[in-house]
């Protein structure tokens, strides 16, 4: 073979096939590497999985689930695979082309990581769609974090690497504990649940919506209790009367020590009081208390979203990183708090079945209330 | 709902594999690993339900049963988060060859594998997995009919006390049914129903007519019967053995 020919045979990379040429690497994730890549006839831009294929283990179960599930999954803020290939060394998945992750996107677009707000609330509202969505179809995520969401050019998210997913039937069976980056991993799992199910993805979106406002991971853990006592600090230990059973958990311990529950306004006041209503129900302790991605989608938080294409995004993606004034905030603060109050109204009829718990969480609430009113810290009991 | 259980369209593959007695074959080969290699249920019946997949899309000519059952052992163990080595179940599978063919064998469980012969299982289960995903475009995510039917017997009020004895008999048959093509023909809430409806008619149990129950379920009342039949026939086959 001439000099010319192998250079030419060489474009073809291995694991890619005539249909797609594969361009520049675009990263490495665990089991994987991405490559850009391009429709030969399509000239479409497409993102390439290559998965090597381990001559001991097989096929890795990562992406036999990531494949099994995405080829099923098509809606617009879930990242569509349009294709598999495969030969004897590597799969390959053919993924739609996305610009960036969260992650790089905050670090580039955001001040100090942090986006504007307006930004927060569309990507937001996106990943909670994606959510329900995933959720509506039975497919638990159990590994969302910024960089397993993807943006584009025109402030579309797209829910990605389903490599940790699975499907949940009914009954929900004993799953592995070993699931989501453990920043954003739920106190449930962390405590050793092994039945978790929808919730445990609302907790990690909490996570998200927290830190895309604040430029910072909200609880960002070194190892399992570490996470736990990040938690703690926060919202408080649980204890048998704030959370129902918790100290019959496996990995619970009579020695955590008691922390009492910060104001979430304190530690985040860049955002809103009616998005941190929303928050609040999304990071509760008990998962089943915590608000479905449906429900989330229509909280009051939700009423000034723009969504990609419609109006008021252009200025959205021109804007640079900056917050509103103040007397905007305000204004915007006081129309919205009025929506949350007719929203609580209406949810209080629905909430009485947890005639206990609700107590509690209108407790929390009020106490918030004056937190905001008065700058105090929380009753000491 | 999306992640339905694919149905073959073509049907003829998979009824001359069961007609051969060879689908019957395999899936008992399939529950006799798994029980030794201590697999929940579940990926049991995951294992079963891939292979009869695979065999209405694939003809047994061209890829041997035994491959196939070593292969979604493997396959099976991946999706269902009980993962097993290649070794566990090559020698599991080594042991029950021997067992099988001289029943008297008790030393068979501890017999190794030659170090060539285990060399080739390994090849084929992993070439196995790669057919198994290729020829199912990935499609290995089962949805099975027993949570289904637990869930038809509670709202039926056929769950507990005194009807412990029909659900237990449903529930074998249940397990029965998965082992036969029934699950690339029908829906799992279908084949939940069929379990009840063969069960209520062998154990003489009543059940609400005005309107008829399984209408709730969305099963209609032909493929209740055809289910019916496939177990009937299954369980003809066991007793002329």
């Amino acid at each position: 073979m001439s000099q010319a020919q192998q250079q030419t045979a060489a474009q073809p990379a291995a694991g890619s096939n005539e249909r797609y040429l594969r361009l520049e690497k675009l990263g490495e994730g665990t089991y994987a590497t991405v490559y850009k890549g391009k429709n030969r006839i399509t000239n479409d831009i497409v993102a390439l999985k290559e998965i090597h294929l381990d001559p001991e283990e097989g096929a890795p179960s990562t992406a036999i689930r990531e494949i099994s599930l995405m080829k099923e999954l098509r809606q617009n803020n879930i990242v569509r695979l349009y294709d598999v290939i495969h030969n004897d060394k590597t799969l390959t998945l053919v993924f739609e082309y996305m610009d960036q992750d969260l992650k790089k996107f905050m670090d580039t677009q955001g001040s100090h990581g942090a986006l504007q707000p307006a930004l927060c609330k569309t990507f937001l509202f996106q990943l909670l769609k994606g959510i329900a969505f995933c959720h509506e179809n039975r497919v638990l995520h159990r590994d969302l974090k910024p960089q397993n969401l993807l943006i584009n050019s025109k402030m579309e998210l797209k829910i990605a690497d389903f490599g940790l997913a699975r499907a949940f039937g009914i009954p929900v069976n004993t799953f592995s504990n070993e699931v989501v980056t453990l920043w954003y991993r739920a106190p449930d799992v962390l405590l050793g649940s092994r039945n978790y199910s929808t919730s445990i993805d609302i907790w990690s979106a909490g996570c998200i919506m927290a830190e895309i406002y604040s430029g910072k991971p909200l609880f960002p853990g070194k190892t399992n209790e570490d996470q736990l006592m990040r938690i703690f600090k926060l919202l408080g230990t649980p204890t048998d009367q704030t959370w129902p059973h918790v100290s019959e958990m496996p990995e619970y311990k009579k020695t955590f020590p008691y922390y009492p529950p910060q104001s979430l306004a304190a530690k985040l006041p860049v955002i809103e009081p009616v998005g941190l209503d929303l928050l609040t129900r999304m990071i509760q302790y008990q998962p089943q208390l915590r608000i479905s991605a449906k429900e989330a989608m229509n909280h009051a938080y939700f009423v000034d979203v723009v969504l990609p294409g419609g109006p008021g995004m252009a200025a959205l993606q021109q804007q640079p990183a900056a917050l509103p004034s103040q007397a905007a905030i305000q204004l915007q603060q006081q129309q919205q708090q009025a929506q949350l109050q007719q929203q609580q109204q209406a949810q209080y009829a629905q909430q009485q079945l947890y005639a206990q718990q609700q107590q509690q969480q209108a407790q929390y609430a009020q106490q918030q209330q004056q937190q905001q009113q008065y700058g105090q810290h929380p009753p000491h009991q | 709902m999306i992640l339905a259980n694919s149905v073959a369209k073509d049907t003829h593959l998979i009824r001359e594999c069961a007609a051969s007695g060879d689908l019957f074959k395999a899936t008992n080969l399939i529950a006799q690993c798994g029980i030794l290699l201590k697999l929940p249920q579940t990926a049991i019946a995951t294992a079963q339900t891939i292979l009869i997949r695979f065999y209405s899309v694939s003809s047994v000519n061209q890829y041997p049963i035994s491959d196939t059952v070593l292969g979604v052992l493997f396959l099976a163990s991946k999706t269902e988060e009980c993962a097993r080595k290649i070794k566990d179940i090559v020698n599991v599978y080594f042991a029950l060859q021997i067992f099988n063919n001289q029943p008297n064998a008790e030393t068979a469980a501890f017999v190794d594998v030659p170090y060539d012969t285990y060399n080739e299982y390994k090849d084929a289960i992993i070439q196995s997995e790669i057919h198994i995903l290729a020829r199912l475009g990935f499609q290995v995510h089962v949805q099975h009919p027993h949570g289904f039917m637990v869930n038809y017997l509670q709202s039926l009020g056929l769950a507990t006390g005194e009807h412990t004895e029909f659900a237990q008999y449903c529930w074998n048959c249940l397990n029965d049914l998965v082992r036969t093509e029934v699950v690339v023909y029908f829906q799992p809430n279908v084949i939940a129903c069929a379990a009840i409806y063969y069960g209520s008619r062998k154990l003489n149990v009543a059940l609400p007519t005005t309107p008829p129950w399984w209408e709730l379920f969305d099963a209609v009342l032909e493929d209740m019967e055809v289910i019916s039949e496939h177990l009937e026939a299954l369980y003809e086959r066991g007793r002329r053995k």
